[in-house]
């Protein structure tokens, strides 16, 4: 094989099985790729490191004892202080070096796969099948193989496999699931194709995510702060068919806890609402698009469960058509405040008045410029 | 341009072998190499080589088995000029028909080939001769291409052997009954890196053909341990051949290693099952399809014909 086609196959198979698109990792292995053919002065690699090829082209027959799983054990042992700079840098060498000698298998006379053993592994059997050095068969396969390296290096520098492969279906599983991975990481949206649940309307439309609800189902928000619950379930407000994830900016996230002892809500809460306020203020065009053009924004959100003293008169409404992030459940004289990812405005207006005890705790997302 | 030997005895009592290469007309000659005679005949499988001397002696009968061109035939010829330097009668099979190779037996160990009246002996006349000629007499029968033989001769043998004779039989993979599965066995291995280098640096040295070490070891790719196939390549690269000829019998097809490999990725089917993840399912089995469709491609390709240039 050539030494090109060797580099590729190392860049194809590494990039795939590691799953990364690091270029250092990616470029360590094709190096190591080149390795191998130090059984030859007429390589590459042979002419750089000559002492060395020469000693091993006058002992042992091209392909048989560097090709082999024995030079591989050796020379993952003598780099194995590579793994202080990055396991990852260490696991492209030796992958890298097993690509350089394995796909020699694929040739005509072979590789001595298990040296001593003078045995040839080969596939296919028949030789007529197999490639020779610089037969235009193996021009093809070394375009396929660029091909293959390119393709897997843009799928693992967008996330993985799995990650384009649930944004190829938009698969509304895949996509909670990508989410999961990146909801603490990135401020995301989600481009929704679907229909209303209750109006059976067809939409297709780009929401902000604020989070996942459960395995089925996640929590939006469209251009103005309506948050709907998106996903397969009876509760939903949104039929998700196709759901595809975006990112949209990095972020920050900061978690604290507001400890209410029969408190009064609104000064608890008050400061966290004004910094709020002041950033939708800022971006009134509150379209995703331009989420992420926009300096330093930040989303608050209160989870938690509240116990309302004298809450005769508090009457929170329920919509059918949105998600209520703050339900009520009344009792005696106190009432039950359950509030899941709801913003400090809405608290404030609805329950600020009143004295709480309980506990939330508080999400702040902050996202940071490119 | 023909090649010539000599094997020249010094003063010194060394002896060595002088390779000349001689032109058509023989008026112009040029040394090619002067070496020890004892390299000449250097038995790279000394210790097999011992091994059958010794049994033999010690009156134990063997089989060697090898593929084709493994070195056998040089054994057999080694074994025999050392069993003659040490003056016991030897007797040496030839391709040929039975009667021909019973003929030649008998005039090797001096058996007479004719009865009182002149006339030769039938063959079965020969084996009973022979048989009853080495009950009385200590010699050594060496059968090469022993697979090659008929079953009556095989049967002769086998009485040999019953009787208590010696014999050295060789033969390129044997089948497995009589005579070949009573005898004790070597099997010839591969040959070590360095005894095919060796011979083949002499195979060169005899065309009078300069290679490079690096040319050496891209032809020992071809050569897998066999000293005949050794011998060949040297020769087809002085033909300036191009050599696609993979004739030796090391090889190990791993197309079943490599599809195992590939069927152990459709465990992601599994995992997404077992996970509950639908992306891990379909990807998986998306994987299973592809492996399954590899696998009927493989198999599907053209065997290799047992046939040269097929």
């Amino acid at each position: 094989m050539m030494y090109k086609t060797h580099m590729a196959l190392a860049v194809a198979a590494t990039s795939l099985i590691l799953g990364t698109a690091d270029p250092m990792v990616l470029s360590l292995s094709a190096v190591c790729s080149q390795l191998p053919d130090v059984d030859t002065t007429k390589s590459f690699s042979g002419r750089i490191l000559f002492p060395l090829s020469s000693y091993l082209e006058k002992r042992f027959a091209h392909r048989s004892i560097t090709h082999s799983f024995l030079a591989l054990s050796f020379f993952a042992v003598v780099i194995f202080p590579v793994t202080f700079f990055g396991y990852q840098y260490y696991l492209g060498m030796v992958s890298g070096y097993f690509w350089g000698f394995f796909g020699d298998v694929f040739t005509k006379s072979g590789v001595a796969l298990f040296y001593p053993s003078k045995v040839r592994a080969i596939c296919p059997a028949n030789p007529r099948l197999r490639l020779s050095t610089g037969s235009s068969a193996e021009w093809f396969v070394l375009f396929i193989l660029i091909i293959f390296a390119i393709l897997s290096i843009q799928i693992n520098s967008a996330g993985g496999i799995v990650r384009a492969f649930n944004q190829g279906l938009g698969l509304p599983s895949g996509a909670i699931e990508t989410v999961n991975q990146d909801a603490s990481r990135y401020l995301l949206t989600a481009h929704i194709k679907g229909r209303n649940a209750i109006t059976q309307e067809p939409i297709e439309k780009a929401y902000e995510i604020v989070q996942p609800l459960n395995q089925n189902d996640l929590l939006v928000k469209d251009e103005l702060g309506i948050t709907y619950r998106v996903g397969n379930s009876q509760e939903c407000q949104i039929v998700a068919v196709i759901m595809k994830i975006e990112r949209v900016a990095p972020i920050n996230t900061t978690v604290t806890n507001i400890l209410l002892d029969d408190e009064e809500l609104s000064e608890k809460i008050a400061s966290l609402s004004q910094a709020e306020s002041s950033d939708y203020q800022e971006d009134n065009v509150n379209s995703p698009q331009n989420w992420g053009a926009r300096g330093a924004k930040t989303r608050t959100y209160l989870s938690g469960t509240l116990t309302i003293f004298d809450a005769d008169d508090l009457i929170i409404p329920t919509h059918i058509d949105r998600y209520d992030t703050i339900t009520l459940q009344p009792a005696s004289d106190i009432a039950y405040a359950r509030l899941i990812a709801a913003s400090p405005g809405e608290v404030m207006r609805l329950l600020g008045d009143y004295y709480a005890s309980g506990n939330l705790v508080v999400r702040i997302v902050e996202h940071r410029n490119f | 341009m023909p090649i010539k030997r000599h094997r020249r005895k010094l003063a010194s009592g060394e002896e060595k072998i002088y390779t000349y290469a001689v032109s058509a007309d023989g008026s112009t000659r040029h040394s090619l190499s002067a070496r020890d005679s004892s390299d000449s005949r250097q038995i790279y499988r000394a210790s097999e080589f011992r091994r059958l001397v010794a049994a033999l002696v010690a009156n134990s009968s063997l089989l060697v088995v090898g593929e084709a061109g493994c070195g056998k035939t040089f054994l057999a010829q080694a074994v025999t000029a050392e069993l003659i330097t040490m003056n016991f009668p030897v007797a040496v099979t030839k391709p040929g028909t039975v009667k021909q190779i019973l003929s030649e037996i008998a005039v090797q160990l001096g058996v007479d080939p004719e009865n009182l009246e002149g006339k030769a002996l039938s063959t079965m006349g020969l084996m009973k001769e022979i048989a009853d000629w080495l009950l009385i007499n200590t010699a050594f029968l060496i059968c090469d291409n022993a697979h090659r033989f008929p079953v009556s001769l095989r049967c002769w043998l086998d009485q040999l052997h019953n009787q208590g004779q010696p014999i050295l039989l060789l033969a390129t993979y044997p089948p497995a009954r009589d005579i070949f599965l009573k005898l004790p066995r070597i099997e010839l291995e591969p040959m070590a890196d360095k005894a095919t280098r060796a011979i083949m640096l002499e195979a060169a040295a005899e065309l009078n053909l300069e290679l490079t070490p690096a040319q050496l070891s891209s032809l020992q790719q071809r050569v897998g341990g066999n000293p005949m196939l050794a011998k060949r390549v040297v020769r087809e690269e002085y033909l300036g051949l191009d050599g696609q000829a993979l004739d030796h019998t090391q090889w190990l097809d791993i197309t079943p290693y490599i599809i195992a490999a590939l069927m152990c990725l459709v465990l992601v089917r599994f995992i997404g099952l077992g996970f509950n993840n639908k992306s891990l399912y379909l990807l998986g089995g998306i994987i299973t399809v592809s492996v399954a469709v590899i696998r009927l491609i493989l198999y599907s390709l053209p065997r290799s014909k047992g046939r040269l240039g097929q």
